[in-house]
């Protein structure tokens, strides 16, 4: 049905409305942070270390200072008081000796480690006046290896359920990969960026700063930023605008925040900074390097016993809010949608001379998914199997759910709350026409195409709690107000608990406004990562605006779990491979996902289709590579390479709603992660297909040179 | 990424400019389309002191065959040459056909991406000089000529003596690059330009031009020329390869000789986008292309 034709009043949830938040992005209304300025404002700029590894002798400013149109200028002395930014998510006291200083003190740990701020009336000469500062270095050398001897080892995550050393004895088989994932991130249209306001009050808390550019976890941002400024909790304003994508890497608390934050207060009036490209390669959160060593025990059929893993998750120069985060991630999510009855996982976390890491969409499970599909496929090639036959071996069969993993994430037992895995998967090789695929692409390599298919599956994980506060009104003119301490980075959230309101109050999704992101506005909220906001506010919306419709009156309410919802898919690539330059082409890719229920399936489409995007420049092109001496290599999109829509392949969507959550009324699971987790692993047992050589392809990203390589060998 | 400081000036023609240049010397940097300038000055990898904006000069901008010779204004776009016109003596406009006029096209298809390659110009990329620029590879694979001026003077640089190392070409700071000349290329030419980069529109990784002329009463190879870039600061001629090609039919065997012959020739230095070795590997597989591609437009 044409959006025009759509009846008003009707249901609401599952119909593919158009977005809310478009028209003021179509007509130029967006305010992004970069739009938003104030009379008096001054602009920051951050003098960075360019040595990777190094004792800072001295930061000296005067020549910044004699500058023109600075006002300010400082070194750590000026905000030693201020402490190191704390653990928001999965902190332990072992890593807290690795928290970053807003400004490097008495060592610099990385390419881009902020040593000094320069405050003046203009962002160019703010930053003519940054190449002023004389920073003495004395270099040290520097570690650029998670598994060097030398790497700082503060904690190792463990796991072990079922008896391991037992399933390994009576094995038929041991399965054994090495497999590296390698570091990139979430390079958001938006780069990162702050501006904060001095506003005088009459209020209770008396002055205030109010923060734009502020995104992702706005509430716990202010307060966190007003506990380390030594400020009261409500003397920090988020004004979240306009956000261009946050990926896991926007929005969360940076130096730079507490920088810009501290001199607007210092200096009683604005001050705005604006993260360029270069920076934002540098100084925002890597991702995903991690180096994997796993063993399977298999049993006579084919059937994974156990699998016991190490890796090495190089961390970079300090240990940020997301704390050990992605790694527990991975241990977490590493046996998938698989039964392996006994597990034994360690994750190293090691300190390196590198951008500090974070989480990236998909986090911990892009990285987890290729090394355990890899090694399903060398499973497979050992038996002599068909991938996808050794896959419905190893199914955990729907009768089993809810299935207990025997492991913890994120504070909470990991159980997988519903699913048909078995089914989604024949879904999958249905609609590709999986047995006479295969043929063709065989008849194709036969005539000298190097062409090929590969499968891989994932469960991932949304719906984070531990709570959501939702207020519900209506307005004079008939309309309804939703308030939610929930944030957007883009995604769509305002159309969906429009969506989710409308539904159930029988007004149009258009009537709804949604707000979220302001601080002032309502008392604590979560913000937007994990692919929660669906979940877990949308099911506040859900029972708010239940309430008002059976009370006529303003509803308040809180939606609070203690467990996350599960959401699952197969991915399947057909690439071909150019024997001449090893370059690689996705020809064709297709998702099947199940988020239990769509409240919008073009939204989840666009989020399946960009999540590609990003899961193709991850198995292909994106690599933050450094050099031997920690300099790094891409800076720019010129060698940080970004796939282009002449490299993103079609993407074939196969949106399923057979398994609908258990654990909130309306059987929502999130739908921000699965379009990137198993780009990796089908990419990569494509490119084996392709070449035929099964195995091959053992890291990522599988640039040309490596494939070239490969076909050498 | 915001420029240094800088003083501009715009001149309306090409006496102006030459007057700027001549003021200015080596503090002047002349802006044409800006693709690469603009964001090495944004990333103060060039700190020009006075950039000479040519934009609003007129006449550089034009195209005309005389004498088997093809002159391209300096300031003729890229996209333009995506399906090349000339303008007749007598005013008219007419599209350039034979080999050259089937050549430039398909390597304007790899210059940047569209919004590049309406802003960018053919001089603009001649006179930075990237070694993997297509322009470049095909300049000296041709012998281009590059037209030269200066107050009270002009001369002409061929393209071997032009192009000195990366980003550095023989101009000198009061000079300004107004034109480069192509042979056109006769009937008897086959020419092919094979390219790979890691995403449409990204410098290449290796390029290479081959362009051979054939005796018209044997098919046999009367001259041969391979160009190749991103083997070294500048692009490169390889005259074991092409001795080789000489005397020659052509053929697929005969090209993957030539073509192993270029990829021992070349002594590429490895960077992030590819090894030496690998660099090797691409000059195989693009010098054969473009002769296989050159021999299949012979029909």
């Amino acid at each position: 049905m044409g959006e025009s034709d759509r009846p008003r009043g009707g249901p609401l949830i599952g119909e593919s409305v158009l977005r809310l938040e478009d028209r003021p992005l179509l007509v130029g209304e967006g305010r992004f942070l970069a739009d938003v300025s104030f009379e008096g404002e001054l602009h920051l700029r951050v003098v960075r270390s360019d040595v990777a590894h190094g004792v800072l002798r001295g930061v000296y400013l005067d020549d910044v200072l004699a500058a023109e149109g600075v006002v300010a200028a400082w070194s750590a002395d000026e905000v030693a008081h201020v402490p190191a930014i704390e653990f928001r998510m999965t902190g332990f006291d072992e890593l807290r000796p690795y928290c970053q200083r807003i400004l490097a003190g008495e060592y610099v740990r990385y390419v881009g480690d902020p040593v000094a701020v320069v405050i003046a009336e203009d962002p160019y000469l703010a930053e003519d006046a940054a190449e002023l500062a004389f920073v003495d270095i004395e270099p040290l050398e520097p570690v650029m290896e998670a598994t060097s001897p030398g790497a700082p080892a503060p904690l190792a995550l463990e796991h072990e359920q079922g008896d391991v050393d037992a399933a390994f004895a009576g094995a038929h088989r041991i399965v054994e990969l090495r497999a590296t994932v390698g570091r990139h991130s979430g390079i958001p249209l938006e780069t990162r960026g702050l501006l904060a306001r001095p506003v005088d009050g009459d209020g209770p808390e008396g002055n205030r700063v109010e923060l734009y550019g502020i995104a992702k976890v706005p509430h716990y941002n202010c307060a966190t930023i007003a506990n380390m400024l030594d400020l009261e909790p409500g003397q920090v304003i988020g004004r979240e605008g306009h956000v261009g994508g946050g990926f896991g890497v926007r929005g969360e608390l940076y130096p730079e925040d507490l920088l810009v934050t501290y001199a607007a207060l210092k200096l009683g009036r604005p001050v705005k900074w604006v993260e360029d490209r270069r920076e934002h390669m540098v100084a925002a959160n890597h991702s995903r390097e991690q180096a994997y060593h796993v063993r399977a025990a298999v049993d006579e059929d084919g059937v994974v016993q156990a699998i016991d893993g190490e890796f090495f998750h190089d961390q970079g120069g300090y240990v940020r809010t997301h704390g050990a985060t992605v790694p527990n991630l991975s241990v977490a999510l590493l046996p998938g949608p698989y039964l392996v009855p006994s597990y034994r996982a360690r994750g190293r976390i090691r300190l390196t001379n590198k951008t500090p890491a974070g989480t990236y969409r998909a986090p911990g499970r892009f990285e987890s998914t290729f090394v355990r599909e890899r090694l399903m496929d060398r499973v497979a090639n050992e038996y002599d199997l068909d991938p996808v036959e050794v896959r419905r071996r190893n199914l955990i069969p729907a009768e089993a759910m809810p299935f207990d993993r025997g492991v913890s994430t994120l504070g909470t037992s990991l159980v997988y709350d519903s699913g048909d895995y078995q089914r989604l998967l024949e879904r999958l090789l249905t609609h590709i026409g999986y047995e006479s695929l295969r043929e063709s692409l065989a008849q194709r390599r036969e005539e000298g195409e190097m062409i090929g298919l590969g499968i891989g599956m994932f469960v991932e994980k949304s719906g984070l709690g531990p709570f959501d506060d939702v207020r519900v009104r209506r307005l004079d003119d008939g309309g309804v107000e939703v308030v939610t301490g929930a944030a957007s980075v883009g995604q769509g959230m305002e159309t969906a608990m429009a969506q989710i309101c409308g539904d159930v109050l029988g007004v149009d999704y258009t009537d709804v406004s949604v707000r979220h992101g302001q601080t002032d506005l309502i008392g604590r909220g979560m913000g937007a990562f994990a692919s929660r906001v669906t979940v877990m506010t949308g099911v506040a919306v859900y029972l708010a605006a239940t309430e008002l419709a059976a009370t006529g009156e303003p509803a308040e309410v809180t939606f609070n779990t203690d467990h996350m919802t599960y959401p699952y898919g197969a991915h399947a690539a057909v690439v071909r491979v150019d024997a001449g330059t090893g370059g690689v082409a996705v020809e064709r890719y297709i998702v099947a996902y199940d988020v239990g229920r769509a409240v919008n399936p073009m939204l989840v489409e666009g989020q399946i289709i960009g999540g590609v995007a990003q899961g193709v420049g991850g198995a292909l092109l994106e690599l933050f590579a450094y050099d031997a001496d920690g300099q790094p290599l891409a800076t720019s999109f010129m060698d940080y390479l970004m796939p282009t829509v002449a490299e993103q392949p079609p993407v074939e969507v196969l949106l399923s709603e057979d398994a609908p959550s258990p654990l909130n009324p309306l059987g929502l699971k999130g739908a921000g992660e699965g379009g990137t987790t198993a780009c990796g692993a089908a990419i990569a047992a494509a490119i084996d297909d392709a070449i035929s050589r099964p195995g091959a392809v053992t890291s990522l990203p599988a640039t040309p040179e490596l494939v070239r390589s490969l076909l050498r060998t | 990424m915001k420029p240094a400081r800088f003083a501009y000036t715009a001149p309306d023609t090409v006496e102006g400019t030459l007057d700027a240049l001549d003021r200015f010397g080596d503090e002047a940097k002349v802006l044409s389309g800006g693709q690469s300038l603009v964001p090495m000055m944004n990333f103060r990898l060039a700190r020009p002191e006075v950039i000479v904006d040519i934009g609003r000069v007129s006449g550089l901008d034009g195209m005309s065959v005389s004498n088997g010779t093809l002159t391209v204004g300096a300031r003729v776009v890229h996209s333009r040459l995506e399906a090349p016109t000339v303008s007749t003596p007598d005013g008219r406009s007419e599209s350039l056909g034979g080999v050259l006029g089937s050549l430039l096209p398909v390597v304007a298809r790899f210059v940047g991406h569209l919004p590049i390659r309406v802003r960018g110009t053919f001089g603009g990329s001649i006179a930075h000089a990237d070694p993997a620029a297509e322009w470049c590879i095909l300049a000296r694979t041709l012998d281009a000529e590059m037209v030269a001026l200066r107050q009270g003077g002009e001369r002409t640089i061929p393209a071997a003596d032009f192009f000195e190392t990366v980003f550095t070409t023989a101009l000198a700071a009061e000079e300004l690059l107004v034109a480069v000349r192509l042979p056109i290329l006769g009937e008897d030419w086959r020419a092919g330009f094979c390219e790979f980069s890691r995403r449409a529109g990204d410098f290449a990784v290796v390029a290479a031009m081959t362009a051979v002329r054939l005796e018209p009463a044997t098919g046999a190879i009367a001259e041969a020329r391979i160009g190749v870039g991103g083997v070294a600061g500048v692009p490169v001629r390889l005259p074991a390869a092409e001795a080789m090609l000489v005397g020659e039919t052509p053929g697929a065997g005969l090209h993957a000789a030539a073509a192993e012959a270029a990829a021992g020739e070349v002594d590429p230095v490895g960077d992030l986008h590819g090894s030496a070795a690998y660099r090797r590997d691409l000059v195989r597989a693009m010098v054969a292309r473009s002769l296989a591609q050159g021999a299949g437009a012979s029909g």
